[in-house]
């Protein structure tokens, strides 16, 4: 079996991530910052000890690292905390549900508008673009550190410059970002992420960073183990983002994920994927019956993230990746959550397959892949 | 000496800031004015108090000495 579907979520994780997580299932049993007895607050350190790794990568204060579910809980308190009477948002054509969706509702319920703008392989035409779209009204831009589709990335501090002196919020979906690309809060007053994708953590745990800058109100209210005489919800982080227990195995794993990330370093992590994308774009684009939706060279590169949408010309997405599956190739056909890419690049009604690397995944995997395909598409 | 602090996560974050100055300190769960929430017991018979509160207001931890 070849999984190539890390975009959707990385496997396997590294070794370390799962020793901690069996660790901390057994280990750190007892609900963390609810109890005052020893087992409780061992769990309650090792949460802290997890956070502050990941409050460093993204050069954040630890009370602002907040842990979430998955990226899509983490845009929804960033986007639904901004949200208010008339609220202006302004995203992207690139942008993965998780990210327009709540958006969307937020505008809705807010009697709001939403401004969309185009991307492109031309940065200066993305970022003229989106100045374009941002108002004097203008609550915040929501946009992704890369395309999940397209691996298209955002030219993001350039982007940020330009808020900052608009003085307006900006918000990144950084599922395809965090842990390769340069993502920290020098390019965003909010990051939000998977932990189970480029971080390397478990399913079911993610991150919201942000500087504090925009107080953000709560879409979720309950039990935090702080300030419990109050009937409403602390207004300190991370309490106040944080109701009900946490995915306390989960998180702590995640800090293994993040040191193994540091460990490496988000360079060559992205410089491996990379290079097995240029591998992969450039024996593909040999293969008659291959369509490629972007074609990543050693020239381009520094646009991309390491995603790769193609087809098979004769199959729709779905039975293109399921005849892969058959053959040993794990990877998502479909829309990948991503209608707006899908209408820009003329595949809504097919969608794409994805070709996403890890950093466990190899040249000679994807040389199998190559000769899969040639035997498929000719 | 004893500090309230609110949040576990402020709590720990003092306990390892002092602590990497050599002042030694627990965290313990306690009742306080607001319902739960927690102090930072200072168990280093030598600190000074406005030595540990300037740590700690150099942390953006408000030094409420109990």
């Amino acid at each position: 079996m070849v999984y190539l579907d890390n975009a959707a979520t990385s496997y396997p994780k590294p070794d370390a991530v799962y020793k901690k997580w069996r660790q901390a299932m057994s280990v750190y049993g007892a609900n963390p910052g609810r109890s005052g007895h020893a087992f409780s607050q061992n769990s309650a350190a090792a949460v802290y000890s997890a956070r502050s790794e990941c409050a460093e990568l993204f050069g954040a204060e630890v009370e602002n690292t907040v842990f979430t579910l998955n990226c899509t809980h983490a845009l929804n308190f960033a986007v639904k905390g901004l949200a208010h009477g008339g609220c202006h948002f302004v995203t992207s054509d690139m942008e993965h549900n998780a990210a327009i969706r709540p958006v969307y509702a937020a505008v809705k319920s807010n009697n709001g508008r939403i401004s969309m703008f185009e991307t492109s392989e031309n940065f200066e035409q993305t970022l003229s673009n989106a100045e374009r779209a941002i108002k004097p009204e203008t609550t915040a831009v929501v946009c992704c550190a890369a395309s999940n589709v397209l691996g298209l990335r955002t030219p993001l501090q350039e982007l940020f410059e330009i808020c900052k002196r608009r003085n307006v919020c900006f918000i990144v979906d950084a599922a395809q970002g965090a842990g390769m690309l340069p993502l920290d809060l020098s390019c965003a007053n909010i990051i939000c992420c998977a932990g189970h994708k480029g971080l390397y953590g478990p399913m079911g745990t993610g991150l919201l960073i942000t500087d504090g800058k925009y107080p953000l109100n709560t879409i979720i209210e309950g039990g935090t183990g702080s300030a419990s005489e109050s009937l409403t919800q602390p207004d300190f982080s991370p309490d106040r983002f944080e109701s009900g227990t946490i995915n306390t195995a989960g998180v702590i794993a995640l800090g293994e994920g993040v040191k193994f990330v540091k460990r490496l370093s988000p360079q060559k992590i992205l410089s491996h994927e990379l290079s097995l994308c240029e591998r992969f774009c450039a024996g593909a684009r040999k293969i008659r019956g291959i369509r490629l939706y972007n074609d990543i060279t050693p020239e381009n590169r520094e646009k991309y993230a390491p995603v790769v949408s193609f087809n098979l010309e004769r199959l729709n997405s779905s039975e293109g990746a399921e005849l892969l599956s058959k053959n040993g190739f794990y990877m998502r056909g479909g829309l990948h959550c991503a209608p707006l890419a899908h209408k820009k690049l003329g595949t809504i009604s097919g969608g794409t397959i994805r070709f996403s690397p890890s950093v466990f995944n190899t040249a000679k995997e994807v040389d199998m892949l190559l000769s899969t395909l040639r035997k498929i598409a000719e | 000496m004893q500090i309230n602090i609110k949040s576990f996560t402020q709590a720990q974050k003092a306990l390892n800031y002092l602590q990497k100055h050599g002042i030694r300190c627990i965290i313990e769960r306690r009742m306080n004015r607001g319902g739960c929430g927690f102090v930072l017991k200072i168990t280093d018979s030598r600190a000074q108090k406005a030595e540990v509160c300037a740590l700690l207001g150099a942390i953006g931890i408000n030094c409420g000495l109990s």
